[in-house]
């Protein structure tokens, strides 16, 4: 067995994901539009007698690398030096991707180019001259749909076949050639740098790359050229030109798809309302679909733990009061996030997500942000944790802070059970209306923080915008599959681990002392003690327990009332709570602390503890603050 | 005033070629790029995008608001805002919008506009293929013409929708 390491690397939003899952067998998401993966993901297949460790790296441009995500693939080319680099190029944009090719040639590692997209090719009625094109790079290209699956055994054959035809080709003028050959030299006169592919590091140095200038550092003074890098980026388009025009036939300029649907949905009037229409019909489609799913589940749920209590004994109690009553509380709700995660899954598989993000950045700008922000905020009603680890392509370290501070404010599906339960409780047909105002309040606050934590940090650096337009794509059955499954099964795994377990705790709290009635437990001496906080709020101490329990996850919330609550539920609620309170809860749970793994990650991500604590209390005291104004209002009012 | 932002400039071969910023271009100009004092994180990202001097953009469409753009170059679309855009110096590719053009002689080639758009042109008796005289004006003014020995008042709004050509 023979173990070898590929690297793959190309734009964004090329394919990338999709011809890793197509190599290695695994289901990673895949999403139409660009910086989904912020971090190197590695999967492995076995071929001939070959163990092949194959490694995704985040889409760039260039190789100058300045954001992390760009940082990580250039490192990994540079220090990690796989035997073999995929070169993922999109067939429709040969122009634009050879540019990151021949920075990734000039590396001097094995590079194969994977011309990717060849059913869009042909759709758009592109010709592409493989086999000139290769002739031209001194590479081996090989045609691929990624999606479609891909022949491996071919790919792997042409790969390590061993005809590397070094053809050497005239990209720069001679007098940035004489310059790259003399700093080579200089180069190879040192030990230490001797690791690092010399012309690379040559071309680099004459960039003015910063990367390049610190491996160097003051082993030898780099002679300055005046717009050198200009010169150079220009002398890789003119070769790219020279080969594009010879190997690529390309028909005028059509009206495609993808025109027609942009002159509506990025009109200049219509743009917005449609924009509106569409976030309101996926709540509308989202919550009436799953309706009939969820109270079938429920009703399920409710009959088995009128069998469980068949079981004598404090077992019975457990699994009947505890378990199916509690666990079953947050499971119900699975349906409505499988199937919001799908509409989401939609949108942005069909490419309107990055229309989206250009019809609303001039509002994001008046808040501070950059566009690019806008998509962790977006991701962070799915999930914060993962929401925050994409701050990864800000540049700015201000902003990248700022954006992962503001980041819980975004109302995460996990906290989506704890409004359908009170609305349904508290406001009937109003519900549906109920969740869509907490939603529109998460917006707000969350960019309202965005202007509060600009000023608090004096921050004045906004990173420039670039967002790409992908095409439109209709998405497919497999890839919404993989989206919904891969975005909910934690789901799953949180109720059958974090979730169970705290609720076995809250029952035992609830239960002990043995015997004594429920006023009298643990978990009410708990909750007595620290409810007189809450008071103000309107809140007993169940929902203080709950709250304090939904710290671990914010699931734990409804199955901690669950657990109180014996069974019926929205009848319990209807004791310990009025619907103004109610509201209040809704508010006080939209705001309240971040989730134990949202907070570890805001560890990981900015290196201190000082920033999960920092928001711990901010948004401790933020909630209390608007629950309270909210309850003391609403009660003048009524 | 003028000069401030639209530089003029004296090209042997080419006679007066107007250089504004990007930002200033109307929908459906094309422009060729002549330099960028963007700093150099966000210089060499779109460098790998092909935005280099000597390269063609087409404007493609503009936000709700006027803000951002999304701009073509070579086939992939991207999407600047004008904070960024004004930072890249361009030279706009005839035929022009009459809002960019500076003073001289002129023909109309194409409106690029509505119903309302054209029945308006009609009524300022402006057509296609007629020849028009631009008189010096201030960069965002009401653009002064003179077409069939009338003087006529063409507001900025509607300067961008009639594409010129140099006479």
């Amino acid at each position: 067995m023979k173990e070898i390491t590929i690297a793959l690397i190309g734009n964004p939003n090329v394919g990338k994901t999709s011809f890793f899952n197509a190599l290695t067998g695994s289901h990673q998401y895949v999403a139409n539009w660009p910086g989904v993966t912020v971090e190197k993901k590695t999967g492995s297949f076995k071929w001939n007698d070959y163990n092949v460790k194959v490694v995704d790296l985040p889409g760039i441009y260039t190789l100058n690398a300045r954001s992390i995500d760009e940082r990580i693939a250039r490192d990994f080319l540079i220090n990690e030096r796989p035997d073999l680099v995929f070169n993922i190029v999109d067939g429709t944009n040969l122009k634009r991707n050879l540019y990151l090719t021949i920075q990734v040639i000039e590396t001097g590692v094995k590079t194969v180019l994977i011309l990717n997209q060849m059913d869009e090719v042909k759709n758009l009625d592109i010709k592409i001259d493989t086999r000139e094109l290769s002739k031209r790079l001194g590479i081996p290209v090989i045609e691929t749909i990624a999606t479609k699956g891909v022949d491996i055994d071919s790919i792997m054959k042409s790969a390590l076949s061993d005809s590397s035809r070094q053809i050497r080709y005239e990209i720069y003028p001679k007098e940035l050639e004489d310059l790259f050959s003399s700093i080579s030299r200089d180069i190879q006169n040192h030990d230490e740098l001797k690791k690092f592919p010399p012309r690379w590091l040559a071309i680099s140095l004459i960039e003015g790359d910063d990367f390049a200038k610190s491996i160097v550092r003051d082993h030898f003074a780099v002679p300055q050229e005046k717009d050198a890098s200009l010169k150079i980026a220009k002398a890789r388009y003119d070769f790219i030109d020279s080969v594009v025009k010879q190997v690529e036939q390309r028909p005028k300029e059509i009206w495609t798809i993808t025109d027609a649907l942009d002159h509506v949905f990025t009109h200049k009037i219509l743009g917005i309302p449609i924009f509106i229409s569409i976030m309101w019909m996926i709540f509308e489609f989202t919550f009436s679909i799953s309706a009939p799913f969820s109270d079938l589940l429920s009703k399920g749920f409710d009959d088995l733990g009128s069998y469980a209590h068949l079981i004598p004994g404090w077992a019975g109690s457990l699994v009947g009061d505890g378990l199916i009553s509690g666990v079953g509380s947050v499971l119900t709700f699975v349906p409505l996030i499988f199937f919001l995660f799908f509409s989401m899954g939609i949108l942005e598989d069909s490419g309107y997500m990055s229309r989206a993000a250009f019809l609303i950045d001039r509002l994001m700008h008046r808040f501070r942000l950059s566009g690019r922000a806008f998509i962790p905020l977006l991701l962070g009603f799915g999930c914060n944790a993962s929401a925050i680890m994409t701050t990864r392509t800000l540049e700015g370290e201000k902003e990248r802070l700022i954006s992962i501070l503001i980041n819980p404010f975004t109302t995460c599906s996990a906290r989506l059970p704890i409004y359908a339960v009170i609305s349904a409780a508290f406001f009937g047909a109003f519900g549906g209306f109920a969740i869509f105002s907490i939603y529109m309040i998460s917006i707000v606050v969350a960019l309202s923080m965005a202007i509060i934590f600009n000023f608090l940090l004096k921050n004045k650096e906004t990173t420039p915008l670039i967002i790409e337009m992908p095409r439109y794509k209709t998405p497919t059955a497999k890839g919404l599959a993989i989206y919904t499954w891969s975005r909910g099964k934690h789901f799953l795994k949180k109720a059958g681990g974090i979730i169970l377990g705290a609720t076995v705790v809250v029952w035992l709290l609830s239960n002990l002392p043995f015997n004594a009635p429920i006023q009298d437990s643990l978990a009410a001496q708990i909750g007595k003690t620290i409810a007189p906080i809450f008071k103000p709020l309107g809140f007993d101490w169940h929902v203080t327990l709950a709250l304090i329990f939904g710290g671990i996850a914010k699931e734990v919330t409804v199955t901690t009332l669950g657990t109180f609550a014996n069974g019926n539920l929205e009848e319990f609620l209807g004791t310990i709570l009025n619907p103004v309170s109610a509201y209040a809860l809704m508010l006080f749970a939209l705001l309240y602390i971040p989730c134990v793994a949202t907070q570890a990650t805001m560890k990981m991500e900015t290196g201190s503890y000082k920033w999960p604590v920092f928001s711990v209390i901010w948004s401790l005291s933020l909630a209390y603050a608007v629950a309270f104004l909210f309850e003391k209002i609403a009660y003048l009012v009524i | 005033m003028l000069y401030d932002k639209i530089l003029l400039r004296i090209d042997l071969n080419k006679g007066m070629v107007c250089i504004i910023t990007l930002n200033k271009c109307p929908e459906n100009t094309r422009c060729i790029i002549v330099e960028s004092d963007l700093p150099d994180a966000f210089r060499s990202r779109l460098m790998g995008l092909g935005w280099l001097p000597g390269r063609e953009i087409k404007v493609l469409r503009k936000a709700p608001f006027g803000d951002p753009t999304i701009y073509l170059v070579d086939s992939t679309e991207i999407s600047l805002r004008e904070d960024d855009s004004k930072f890249i110096k361009v030279e706009p590719v005839y035929p022009a919008p009459l809002s960019v053009v500076s003073e001289g002689k002129y023909v109309v080639l194409r409106f690029e506009g509505g119903r309302v758009f054209i029945q308006k042109m009609k009524s300022l008796e402006i057509k296609i293929g007629q020849e028009i005289t631009v008189l010096p004006h201030e960069e965002g003014c009401k653009i002064n013409v003179i077409a069939d020995g009338k003087n006529i008042l063409i507001g900025y709004g509607m300067a961008n929708k009639i594409f010129v050509e140099k006479k």
